[in-house]
């Protein structure tokens, strides 16, 4: 008891290191490959992570990786645990009434149907990810959604048979579709939803948010963006 | 590491097997079982020791301190913990910024809460935007702990509270008879005997303790739960080195047996030491549960 | 007010359950957009808590008459059931239980139902419900005075007429308030 009376004051004035105040901590979800996961030595990898140390690098700032669910990413940016989110969020008007976005750093790219069959009633179950645009677009198109609260869930949900399939990003569902040795496969029309992939930052904060444009357009005019964007994604990436 | 794992698709499934039990991910996840441990080693005594203060205020012969234990005690009773355990790391953690912010920056002039922002200067923010992750997630467990402490406090609290009701009225008469005032008969006699009423309560609530570890994925803490889902969810071959299918049936049935291990331990160590406090005592502390 | 209040229940009402309305109001969320669409999930609450618990009360019955039981085997079998759904936290059996079903469902398409939460979360919640239950029941059952057991004995009572008449009665005396306690704690979500 005595512990935590000790500790109040030390949590509540005591030491503080804010006065660097050029560290920016940038939130991601750490499931979603190539965009961000977690590799075999339990650390944050993906094109999102090269991109974002760049554009840090780039800003002269200083930045640490936080993981967190994608479900609270929005509400945890908003409440302050960490200043940016970057993890492959397409800009939207609706997510734009909340946070701020950078300009893009990736085009609006397609997304796509996977299922376990070619022959799949696409107006049956379908499964996508909470809170993201494709669920959006499956709640609207009369299909029924079930929604996951990983993306790796919505694949299973597809090869356990609980959802005739599923709609997510294209890049996503790429490299699954081919390591599943022809299990899973890509059935009816792309679709193009959103205005691109880009940085969510507060709305309050609009210092960060110009410098984090002004690095994205100096990795655009230099072309490193592109070659990064074809490092992960292949050549049929669409490129600045 | 002890093994060659520089290139696991050509090694034997043994090798294989140790190999990817071992790697970085594996390793953070048997932290995260650590984690779970600490939680409770930490959350237990403190619980006990809030219990304690609040049984103690609702025995108070001062009103207002009675009123105040017992409101508590009923207050956090009377919620269900998941409900608990979304709003008090929340209201914790913007609390504790609250208060830094109007201490150390006086000067700040614009209001906190714009739209949906929550904004506190950058000397409050807690822990430091340019603290370490580590240190930040020390903070978010510590944020845990401290909540899962308020709510076990309370319930100890309630046993403590019928401990003490139940210490029998002849003891403490005989102690009146033998000229001991109000306080010396609190701490001598009714605070002595009690923990042998409180000791079935506190079994059962260390049970349930246990039980409720794995709410530490709902406040966003990695633990078990968050790592057995990430490992034993699919992996294709460009983002591992380790592929394999869906796995996550043999994950969650290990976390069912550590589970399952740590009760029927507990359950024996607490039958031992329940039997041995109570000996020579006419009952024994299922008796007395069965009496309640 | 009052109008588009009640047009919105008639939306959202169902909406937990599949029926009207799919797509949330996006502009202009309302507290009676909030309360209908918090009710509407509440109807889930309810189905799983009354359907769970009614069951579960029956079950628990058999298993704690199993567990007392003479024959080894069943004993050890109601103890080990028992133990498992007391004895490890509700939500890592919700989990485990839907990747066994889903397994289950891969060799044998009669599970096909098990992996949707209406049918599994349910009998996880059976289960979870009937082995607390179970215990108390037990307790109850062992508690009940041995006097009462040979007198009805003594009067050539049958075992099921014994049951019925005194062990049954008595043991939903001696539980019944430890059982609505437990009910309780039950019906706000753990």
């Amino acid at each position: 008891m005595r512990n935590i009376f000790f500790m109040i004051p030390v949590i509540l004035l005591g030491y503080s290191t804010a006065f660097a105040g050029d560290t920016i901590r940038m939130g991601t979800e750490g499931a979603y490959p190539p965009y961000n996961y977690i590799d075999d030595d339990g650390n944050l990898a993906g094109f999102e992570i090269i991109l974002g140390n760049e554009l840090c690098a780039r800003a002269n700032l200083t930045c640490e990786w936080v993981k967190n669910d994608w479900d609270s990413i929005i509400p945890n940016l908003v409440s302050g645990n960490y200043d940016t989110i970057i993890a492959g969020m397409s800009i939207t008007a609706e997510r734009d009434k909340v946070i701020d976005f950078t300009q893009n750093y990736m085009l609006p790219r397609p997304s796509a149907y996977v299922a376990a069959s070619e022959d799949v009633d696409l107006s049956g179950v379908i499964s996508a990810q909470t809170a993201t645009l494709q669920a959006g677009y499956i709640a609207e198109s009369g299909s029924t959604l079930i929604e996951f609260a990983t993306p790796d869930e919505t694949i299973s949900a597809v090869s356990d048979g609980e959802a005739d399939a599923v709609f997510a990003d294209y890049d996503y569902l790429a490299p699954i579709v081919e390591a599943s040795n022809g299990d899973l496969m890509f059935v009816g029309d792309q679709v193009v939803l959103g205005l691109g992939t880009g940085m969510g930052i507060r709305e309050s904060d609009t210092e960060l948010k110009a410098k984090f444009n002004q690095a994205i357009t100096s990795m655009k005019e230099d072309g490193s963006l592109n070659k990064l964007l074809i490092e992960w994604f292949g050549e049929g990436i669409l490129t600045y | 590491m002890i093994f060659d794992c520089s290139s696991p698709d050509q090694l034997d499934r043994l090798m294989w097997s140790l190999c990817y039990l071992s790697n970085g991910k594996h390793i953070t996840f048997y932290y995260s079982i650590l984690k779970v441990l600490v939680l409770l080693a930490l959350a237990a005594p403190i619980s006990i020791g809030l219990g304690l203060f609040l049984a103690i205020l609702a025995k108070s012969d001062i009103s207002p301190l009675k009123l105040l234990g017992k409101f508590i005690i009923l207050i956090v009773r009377g919620i269900p913990d998941i409900a608990w355990f979304m709003f008090f790391v929340i209201a914790l953690d913007q609390g504790l910024e609250w208060v830094r912010h109007i201490t150390l920056c006086p000067d700040w002039t614009e209001p906190i809460r714009q739209g949906a922002d929550f904004l506190v200067c950058e000397k409050a923010k807690l822990p430091g935007n340019s603290s370490s992750e580590t240190i930040h997630e020390i903070y978010g467990f510590i944020l845990a702990i401290v909540t899962f402490s308020i709510i076990f406090g309370a319930f100890a609290g309630n046993i403590f509270y019928g401990a003490l009701e139940a210490v029998p009225k002849d003891q403490i008469e005989t102690a009146e008879a033998y000229g001991l005032n109000p306080r010396q008969i609190f701490w001598r006699i009714s605070f002595k005997q009690m923990w042998i009423y409180a000791l079935p309560g506190l079994s059962n609530l260390w049970m349930i303790l246990i039980k409720a570890t794995p709410l530490l994925f709902l406040l966003g803490i990695e633990d078990i739960v968050y790592w057995a889902r990430e490992l034993g969810g699919a992996k294709t071959p460009r983002f591992t080195e380790y592929p394999h299918g869906d796995w996550r049936l043999w994950y969650f049935l290990f976390l069912l047996i550590f589970y399952l291990t740590l009760t029927k331990l507990s359950e024996k160590v607490l039958d031992k030491l329940t039997r041995k406090l109570t000996y020579g005592m006419g009952f024994s502390g299922e008796n007395f549960l069965q009496r309640q | 007010m009052i109008l588009t209040c009640l047009e919105i229940i008639q939306d959202y009402g169902l909406r937990s359950i599949g029926l009207g309305e799919r797509v949330l109001p996006k502009t202009d969320i309302t507290i009676c957009h909030q309360a209908t669409l918090i009710g509407s999930g509440m109807l889930w609450n309810i189905y799983f808590g009354v359907l769970a618990l009614i069951l579960g009360f029956f079950f628990a019955i058999l298993l704690s008459l199993g567990r007392r039981s003479d024959h080894q085997i069943v004993s050890y079998l109601c103890d080990t059931f028992i133990l498992i759904f007391r004895g490890t936290p509700l939500f890592i059996q919700f989990f485990f239980a839907y990747f066994l079903f889903l397994s289950l469902k891969k060799a044998f398409p009669v599970f096909d139902p098990f992996t949707s939460a209406w049918l599994g979360a349910l009998i996880i919640l059976f289960f979870n419900t009937s082995a607390y239950s179970a215990n108390i029941f037990y307790g109850a059952l062992v508690a009940i005075p041995r006097g009462e057991i040979d007198a009805s004995d003594s009067f050539g009572m049958s075992n099921w007429q014994k049951f019925r008449s005194i062990e049954f009665r008595q043991m939903l005396r001696l539980a019944w308030h430890i059982l609505m306690r437990q009910y309780l704690c039950f019906m706000l979500p753990h």
